[in-house]
């Protein structure tokens, strides 16, 4: 058989795979049906301001704390605004720094737990030296203070976020690489002539992920009730953007007399972290072939 | 012949906090282009310690004290990282133990082996498709193209063995390691593992060392056979004059061991392989050896020359007035 058609049977066999991936993950009922709630919290992050019924930012006091009715499903708070388009307004928000956060502290966390449990020695030392030192501070005062260093908005929110967890990324990595650089087969790609820099990557690495997605899903809800906190104590997104968090922090005060406007949001941050948790189950069974293979056998 | 392999009075001691262990305590032996060299001893006799480091791939707490590893005249001790690593895999490879714990379980077995070329070829590992399904056919995998698709977890532990081997022949290296390569596979498996690196021996012209407890399966394989005994060479010899005649009581008493008759009791070897911390003065094997005199508890032997033969005993040499 000519090497074409070989490479042909190998990408055959590749698209086989992601078959079964997407297989895998759809025998999974709660991961499948995270998938959508996902995508349909994706889907209102970018289109949401086009599909807001009122304008999220037009206050009205004559209008304030509705409570849901036809023309205002969600109701209104406490400055008359639909809160149904403060919802859709705010996803990019919330959505958008979480993700971006989360995908942000788990490159730098990655990046150094593989640097601090493979390569080892001094590069251990002084990494986990710094993890030890930012981990000493709690995740809520480390980022107030990155946030007032470097100045409320988006980015800066991110960047605070991000660099109050990763950290943990840090640690939960190295863990995982100390084991997994005993394992045979790294002495035998060691041994095969390959270079440091390609073992940690191609082979330390995939068999570190697993662990990685879960803590990340997990920490994608963290990090939007982190989001939250920051925009409760007024550090977050400024005001009068439709931040979930911030959204729940204005209308605590109204709790007990118009609980909507804080259950909406509420709700909404609540429905984002566990689909992204259970989403995170899903996937490290759909990306491990061995799990793949029993799961498909019962 | 030319010699492939040279060591030279290697000691490695690996320094623990009970104290140094002397693993491979002052070993010279050859190994010659194209030939099987035996090294058999039992578990502890520092035989898995001396493949490491032929390999470079001793880790702490395990050190080279002393001593030399030439390969084809350089030695291998004294070079840096980045020169072991164009060496191994292409020069020198392994095969080891258990082969379902030397896959990387999150890739296919085609893929592993075309790694091989990318680290030694360069470019992707796509244009070697082809040459790793014919290295499958040669290390007689059935299906081959259907084969470089399956994950180690879809084979049977004779077939992975068999992807190792691929992989260690890919470069049809100079010396391969084999490192108790069927012992954790079936009886039968195991013979048609023996007998394909003997056909890869001869398709390559790669020497072998053969590293096993198994001495029955040396002396139908091998060409010369080391014997060890606690960290030591106790004897070398061609197979059929080890086989024939002993010389080291140890050998003679491994054989013996071997000698299997109805009826009568398996010949074991009285005592147990001493403590490499405090191994006891003079010839390692004189407390548990039938022939012991004197001198064996006082002075450690040296290599002596017999015909084409080293031995390791005072029987055959040394100033103690016996004949050299």
């Amino acid at each position: 058989m000519e090497s074409g058609e070989i490479l042909r049977r190998v990408y055959e066999a590749r698209r086989r795979r992601l078959r079964e991936m997407w297989e895998t993950l759809k025998s999974n009922r709660a991961a499948y049906v995270s998938l959508y709630v996902v995508g349909f919290l994706v889907f209102i992050a970018i289109f949401g301001p086009f599909l807001t019924p009122y304008n999220p930012y037009d206050f009205d006091l004559s209008r304030a704390r509705q409570p849901p009715s036809f023309a205002h499903p969600f109701g209104t708070d406490e400055l008359g605004r639909d809160i149904l388009s403060r919802i859709l307004e705010g996803a990019r928000y919330t959505i958008g720094i979480s993700i971006a956060s989360v995908l942000l502290g788990v490159v730098i966390g990655v990046i150094l737990g593989l640097a601090s449990g493979y390569l080892g020695g001094l590069w251990d030392t002084v990494i986990q030296r710094i993890v030890d030192v930012m981990l000493a501070f709690p995740t809520v005062l480390l980022a107030i203070a990155l946030v007032a260093s470097l100045g409320q908005g988006v980015a800066s929110l991110i960047i605070a976020i991000a660099i109050s967890t990763f950290p943990v990324y840090a640690r939960l990595v190295r863990g995982v690489v100390l084991q997994v650089v005993n394992e045979d087969y790294i002495a035998a790609a060691r041994l095969l002539g390959k270079s440091k820099i390609y073992i940690m990557f191609k082979h330390v690495l995939p068999n570190s992920i697993s662990p990685i997605v879960v803590q990340a899903t997990y920490y994608m809800g963290l990090s939007i009730l982190l989001a939250s906190a920051l925009g409760f104590l007024g550090l977050g997104v400024p005001p009068p953007t439709p931040e979930w968090g911030a959204m729940i922090g204005s209308g605590r005060t109204y709790l007990f007399s118009s609980p909507h406007i804080v259950v909406f949001p509420g709700v909404f941050i609540m429905i984002s972290a566990l689909s992204f948790n259970l989403l995170g189950d899903g996937l490290r069974d759909a990306l491990d072939p061995k799990a793949r293979a029993l799961l498909r056998r019962g | 012949m030319e010699k492939v392999l040279e060591v030279k009075n290697l000691r490695i001691y690996y320094e623990l906090p009970q104290g140094i262990v002397r693993a491979v305590d002052g070993v010279d032996f050859e190994v010659y282009k194209g030939e099987i060299l035996g090294i058999a001893g039992e578990s502890g006799s520092g035989k898995s310690t001396l493949a490491l480091a032929v390999a470079g791939l001793l880790r702490p707490p395990a050190k080279v004290v002393s001593g030399e590893v030439l390969f084809m005249g350089t030695n291998l001790l004294s070079l840096t990282e980045e020169e072991l690593r164009r060496i191994r895999g292409k020069r020198i490879s392994m095969i080891f133990q258990d082969p379902s714990t030397y896959l990387n379980p999150v890739y296919t077995s085609g893929f592993q082996v075309a790694e091989v070329y990318e680290a030694h070829r360069g470019g992707s590992w796509r244009r070697y498709v082809g040459d790793v399904v014919k290295l499958f056919r040669m290390v007689k995998i059935a299906d081959p193209e259907r084969r470089v698709n399956a994950y180690p977890h879809q084979m049977s532990g004779g077939m992975k063995q068999r992807v190792l081997i691929s992989m260690a022949i890919a470069e049809k290296p100079e010396l391969i390691i084999a490192d108790e390569p069927t012992s954790a596979l079936d009886v039968t498996i195991q013979a048609e593992i023996v007998e394909l690196l003997n056909e890869i021996r001869k398709e390559t012209g790669s020497a072998i060392i053969f590293i096993t407890h198994d001495l029955a399966l040396l002396l139908e394989i091998a060409d010369r056979i080391m014997i060890m005994y606690a960290g030591k060479i106790a004897e070398i010899g061609r197979a059929e004059e080890i086989a024939k005649d002993p010389l080291h009581p140890y050998t003679k008493a491994l054989l013996s061991s071997l000698q299997y008759e109805r009826k009568k009791r398996l010949q074991a070897i009285p005592g147990s392989i001493p403590s490499l911390i405090s191994p006891p003065p003079g010839c390692r094997f004189h407390p548990r050896c039938p022939l012991a005199f004197d001198i064996c508890s006082k002075k450690d032997p040296q290599l002596y020359r017999v015909g084409g033969r080293v031995v390791s005993c005072f029987l055959y040499g040394g100033d103690h007035g016996g004949s050299a």
